[in-house]
């Protein structure tokens, strides 16, 4: 009796382990973390992976391969990832960091992840959000922008001498004239 | 000169608001409005206090238009797509007034076709009428194609007014598409009633000014104390003619009263004085002829 019991609980746990294995479902967001893009400072992007499926995501792959060469200088992290496993209901980051060559206007497209839905399936192919176009300042925008405008300052302090400097001089002049002389013997 | 008449143009003025009166359509009004009730969506079962989260399952599509097109076919998903949606904050949004908050949005094309992702759109709707639009959010058109079996994610932020915080909306997120072919689908991606939070770093502005009139106020109190205790203790009246004491502080009164020191002025310029004896009551004229006198 107690036998079939022990049976029939293994045969029901097995089933609770089995009814774990259901579809992962991952959302791939791609984020910049940047306030401003400027030409020559490192811009950092974040991807972010969220599994709202029920199973886990194995085998995942994520891919950017909107960062050419010839217009982004990769700095650090890599910009294909690995992850063995995503457990369901978790998310994982991966942040790299780019240094852009150029100025102007850049077409943000969106990376792309693949992975495993459940056992044995095919791969699954998502593709992040677009972030659209978004402006990279050049150098000399930043600084207008950002710079501590020290030798303008300076000038803005030349050119408002004459105008406190004279009309002190005037009424210096004028009370120096007719200020009591300093103790007639 | 004119006398500008000041008096007429006030009178003018305030007989102004009168004319309106006796046209219909100066005034302003407020129409009734016509309001759809859909008796499929929007049904609220029991709701006992307005801060209650009533939960409103949409299984698949919201069919655009209402009742009263019923010649056009409402806009469906298409039946080979699934949208799930995902917040900070997990499965439901705790939406702060004021503050933006993200949804991310799931996208997955399980069919043969492919399907151009054209808008996102999101909207409070009141929570027991979901046609009655209360504020509506700025549609994202990220215009991506998704292609056969693949998947796709999408971000969509809305900030919520100000002026929303501490009541309960229903939040409608929609996500539009089309096929190849022009068909348009919609999706609801996000169809529940949920409670907006009141913005609590907003207050401190206000409770630092209200603070600071207090102040303000009480020193005007104090200052207007100050004043009533000071004036019942100077009340009593004052007799020019008694000399100074301490109880009764005297008056200046010049030289009205008393004898004039004239110690202080040069021998010369005295006897000037007394020299010049006629006052200036005399007429100009005269004064006139011994001037012409002198230069003589």
């Amino acid at each position: 009796m107690s036998l079939k019991l022990i049976t029939i609980f293994l045969i029901a746990c097995a089933g609770l382990v089995h009814a774990e294995d259901g579809d992962a479902k991952l959302i791939l967001i791609k984020n910049v973390l940047n306030s401003i893009i400027t030409e020559g400072n490192d811009l950092m992007v974040q991807y972010t992976l969220y599994n709202i499926g029920d199973g886990a995501a194995t085998d995942v792959n994520l891919a950017d391969s909107s960062f050419h060469e010839s217009d982004f200088e990769l700095v650090s992290g890599m910009t294909s990832v690995k992850w063995e496993r995503i457990l369901a209901g978790t998310n994982v980051s991966h942040v790299v960091i780019v240094r852009p060559l150029k100025s102007g206007a850049f077409n943000f497209t969106s990376a792309v992840v693949q992975y495993v839905a459940s056992e044995g399936s095919d791969t699954t192919f998502g593709m992040s959000n677009d972030l659209g176009e978004l402006d990279i300042l050049s150098l000399k925008e930043f600084k207008r922008i950002h710079a501590s405008h020290l030798i303008e300052w300076g000038l803005f302090g030349v050119w408002c001498i004459p105008s406190i400097v004279l009309p002190y001089m005037l009424y210096y002049k004028s009370k120096s004239k007719y200020s009591l002389k300093a103790k007639k013997n | 000169m004119f006398k500008f008449p000041y008096k007429l143009f006030l009178l003018f003025f305030l007989l102004l608001p009168i004319v309106p009166l006796f046209g219909s359509e100066g005034l302003a009004k407020a129409e009734e409005d016509i309001v759809d009730v859909e008796d499929d969506e929007g049904e609220v079962e029991d709701e006992e206090d307005e801060g209650e989260v009533v939960e409103e399952s949409e299984d698949g599509a919201y069919p655009a238009g209402g009742e009263a097109e019923d010649e056009v076919e409402p806009i469906t998903a298409h039946k080979e797509t699934e949208t799930a949606i995902l917040f900070d904050d997990g499965a439901e949004p705790s939406v702060i007034a004021g503050k933006k908050e993200s949804g991310y949005i799931h996208f997955s094309n399980t069919g043969s076709n492919n399907f151009i992702i054209t808008s996102i759109d999101g909207s409070f709707r009141y929570p027991q009428d979901f046609s009655y639009v209360i504020q509506n959010f700025t549609v994202s058109s990220p215009n991506k194609m998704i292609d056969a079996g693949k998947q796709g994610s999408f971000r969509y932020d809305f900030t919520p007014g100000e002026l929303s915080g501490g009541r309960s909306f229903g939040l409608l997120i929609n996500i539009n598409y089309k096929d190849t072919e022009d068909n348009i689908y919609k999706d609801a991606v996000y169809n529940q009633t949920i409670q907006v939070l009141e913005n609590e770093e907003g207050v401190d502005t206000e409770t630092f000014f209200m603070y600071m009139m207090l102040l303000a106020l009480g020193a005007l109190g104090l200052l207007g104390l100050y004043h009533v205790a000071g004036s019942k203790k100077r009340g009593k009246r004052i007799n020019p003619n008694k000399p100074a004491s301490a109880d009764s502080p005297s008056f200046e009164t010049g030289t009205a009263n008393g004898p004039v020191d004239y110690a202080w002025i040069p021998e010369e310029t005295l006897k000037a004085m007394s020299k010049a004896t006629p006052s200036p009551k005399r007429s100009p004229r005269k004064r006139v002829t011994r001037k012409s006198n002198e230069a003589d």
